[in-house]
């Protein structure tokens, strides 16, 4: 079964949520968000210590991760 | 299929503790530096949902995350803020030294040969250099003239110098002879 989409049990609409990261947004289903970080940080290492931005359009929920802006000469 | 097959494929199984006796499986997968692709089941459907992601991750097109950033994906964005003239300035600046730094072509290379067969028009006075101090004013016909007199008194000094090399000659040879007497 693939994740994401919305789902109706029972005739109550779930909220649909999505990441964005760069131009590409993937359906996270039924994974939470702290789920969905580490997914991301597991495929991208440097969303290892995301920043998140959270936009919210009717049913829609998006996360919009982007790499927090580290120190000079940091690893990250 | 995926186009770029060089490049591993990241499959990932995160088994979650368990809730209302199910343990759920999220198994995610993509091409390193692509966005991946979830897929959601049982604990018991694990081996499925990864060969599922693996088939599905090479059958779609390949989605390549490109940030803001990134200047490969977006050149025209990753311009600078004071207008890109001095960007543009720099580019032409390249494209010049670029032709000036070309190969010699065969046409260049034929050139010089039609440059030959030009015939030369004669020097006026008018082109020829003001040099400073000179109040002489030299026609382009005496400028011949005094060039055929320089060149017949080279040719005069020329001669001159093959004969004192001769004389010197001459002179070493007497000294020769007379070396050659006295040790007789």
């Amino acid at each position: 079964m693939i994740a994401g989409s919305k789902k109706s049990t029972g005739g109550v609409t779930k909220m649909a949520n999505f990441i964005k990261y760069g131009d590409r947004k993937l359906d996270m289903g039924a994974l939470t968000l702290e789920q969905a970080k580490q997914l991301m940080a597991r495929h991208f290492p440097e969303l290892a210590d995301p920043e998140i931005k959270t936009e919210k359009k009717g049913d829609e929920t998006t996360y919009t991760f982007t790499k927090k802006a580290g120190r000079k000469g940091s690893d990250r | 299929m995926n186009p770029d097959p060089i490049l591993p494929v990241v499959l990932t199984v995160t088994v979650y503790p368990p809730k209302k006796n199910k343990r759920m499986v999220v198994v995610s997968g993509a091409p390193e530096g692509e966005m991946p692709l979830v897929l959601t089941g049982l604990f018991q459907e694990r081996h499925a949902l990864l060969d599922q992601a693996y088939a599905q991750c090479m059958k779609r097109k390949p989605q390549l995350v490109t940030l803001k950033g990134d200047k490969s994906s977006k050149p025209d964005k990753a311009k600078s803020i004071t207008g890109g003239v001095e960007d543009d300035d720099e580019e032409t600046s390249v494209t010049e030294s670029d032709a000036t730094d070309q190969l010699v072509t065969d046409a260049e290379v034929s050139e010089p040969k039609n440059a030959e067969s030009v015939p030369v028009s004669p020097i006026t006075e008018s082109e020829l250099p003001l040099i400073e101090g000179d109040t002489t004013s030299i026609s382009a016909e005496q400028a011949a003239a005094f060039a055929q007199q320089i060149t017949a008194t080279d040719d005069v000094l020329d001669r001159n110098e093959h004969l004192d090399l001769m004389a010197v000659e001459t002179d070493d040879d007497r000294r020769q002879q007379e070396i050659h007497r006295w040790g007789d």
